[in-house]
C-alpha cells in the first residue's frame, strides 16, 4: 500500500515534469532516477512537423484516391487485381487469407466479387484473368 | 472552426459520400498527430512513406467506418496495422544492421542520434499495447493528461500512473537494447 502511495507521488511529479517540458522549461537532474531525461527524449523524437510540399502533395494523392460514392465494380476490381500481378508478397498473402488480405489493404469488395477471385488458382493466374470479364458479366456484377 | 466530434462525424459521412473537401478537412486535423505518431516509430527515412500508405487506406476505407469507436481509435488502429506492416516487411537483420552501422560510441558523432532514435522506436515497440498508446498520447499529441485520462477512460490519478510506469519500463528497454547493440558491436 505504502509503495503504492510512493508511486502514486513520483508518478505525479513525473506528469508536472512532463508539463514543464512542454512549455518549453530546461529540467535539470531530477529526483525521479533520470524518467525526465527518457521523457525527454520521447518527446524530442516524436514532435516533427511534416515537410509542407509533402503534406500538400499526399493532400492531392489521398484526396484523389477516395472513392466516388457510384464506383463502378470493375474499377474496384482492377485496382485489386493490378496488385495481385504486381505485387507478389500481396499475392501469397491473398491466396493464404482472402479476406485478411484485401482487409488490411483497404480495399472494400463485396461478397460477390470476393468469391470471384476466389476462384483465381495462382499458377492459373493468366488464363484466369483471360476469363474474368465473362464470368463477371454472367454473373450480372457489371 | 473549433473541431467538434459533431463536426467530426459530419466530414466523415460526407467524406463516404465522396466528398474530397470534407476528407481533406479530415486529412488536415490528422496530418501532423498521425505523422508525429509514426515518426515515434519508424526510422526517418521511411516515415513519409508511411504516413502516405497511412493516409491512402484511410481514403480507401473510410466507408468501412461505422462509428462502433471513434474515428481516431479506428484511425490509429490503421495506423498501428500501417507500421506493423512495415516491420514486417523489413528483414530484422536490416534492422540490427541499421543500429550497428550507426556509431555507438559516446561523444561528438553524427550518427549517435540516429543510433538513439532507433533505440527510443525499438524501445517502444517493445512495451505493451497500453502503455506505448499513454506515451503517444502524451508525447506525440501533447494532449494534457487529463484529456488522455477522458481518451482512455480513466481517471487523472491513473493516467498519471500508467504514464509513470510505462516510461520507467521504456527506459528500461532502452538500456536493455543499447546493452545488446554494445555488446554485440
Amino acid at each position: 500500500m505504502a509503495k503504492k502511495k510512493d508511486d502514486q507521488k513520483l508518478a505525479n511529479e513525473l506528469a508536472d515534469l512532463t508539463d514543464r517540458i512542454f512549455d518549453g522549461e530546461q529540467i535539470e537532474a531530477s529526483g525521479l532516477d533520470n524518467l525526465g531525461e527518457t521523457v525527454q527524449k520521447l518527446q524530442a523524437a516524436s514532435q516533427a512537423t511534416p515537410d509542407p510540399n509533402f503534406a500538400i502533395r499526399l493532400r492531392n494523392l489521398v484526396v484523389a484516391a477516395l472513392p466516388k460514392k457510384k464506383e463502378s465494380v470493375s474499377e474496384r476490381l482492377q485496382e485489386v487485381i493490378a496488385r495481385l500481378v504486381g505485387d507478389e508478397e500481396f499475392r501469397n498473402n491473398f491466396f493464404a487469407s482472402p479476406e485478411a488480405t484485401l482487409q488490411r489493404a483497404g480495399f472494400q469488395l463485396s461478397p460477390a466479387e470476393i468469391a470471384a477471385l476466389k476462384e483465381m488458382e495462382p499458377e492459373n493466374l493468366e488464363e484466369w484473368l483471360t476469363d474474368l470479364d465473362e464470368r463477371i458479366s454472367k454473373s450480372g456484377l457489371l | 472552426m473549433t473541431w467538434t466530434p459533431e463536426h467530426e462525424a459530419k466530414l466523415i459521412e460526407a467524406a463516404q459520400q465522396g466528398n474530397q473537401a470534407a476528407f481533406g478537412e479530415i486529412y488536415d486535423h490528422y496530418l501532423t498527430k498521425v505523422y508525429r505518431r509514426v515518426c515515434a516509430l519508424v526510422p526517418e527515412s521511411d516515415v513519409e512513406d508511411v504516413t502516405q500508405e497511412i493516409f491512402i487506406s484511410v481514403a480507401r476505407s473510410i466507408g468501412s467506418f461505422r462509428g462502433g469507436s471513434s474515428f481516431s481509435t479506428w484511425l490509429y488502429r490503421i495506423v498501428k496495422r500501417r507500421v506493423a506492416d512495415f516491420y514486417r516487411k523489413r528483414e530484422r537483420q536490416v534492422e540490427q544492421v541499421d543500429i550497428e552501422k550507426a556509431d555507438h560510441t559516446p561523444g561528438e558523432n553524427p550518427l549517435r542520434d540516429a543510433a538513439d532514435q532507433l533505440l527510443l522506436q525499438q524501445a517502444l515497440r517493445a512495451l505493451p499495447e497500453s502503455q506505448r498508446e499513454i506515451i503517444l498520447l502524451r508525447l506525440a499529441e501533447g494532449l494534457p493528461f487529463q484529456d488522455v485520462a477522458d481518451r482512455l477512460g480513466i481517471k487523472l490519478g491513473a493516467a498519471k500512473l500508467r504514464f509513470y510506469r510505462a516510461i520507467e519500463a521504456c527506459k528500461g528497454k532502452i538500456a536493455e537494447f543499447d546493452a545488446e547493440v554494445t555488446f554485440s558491436s
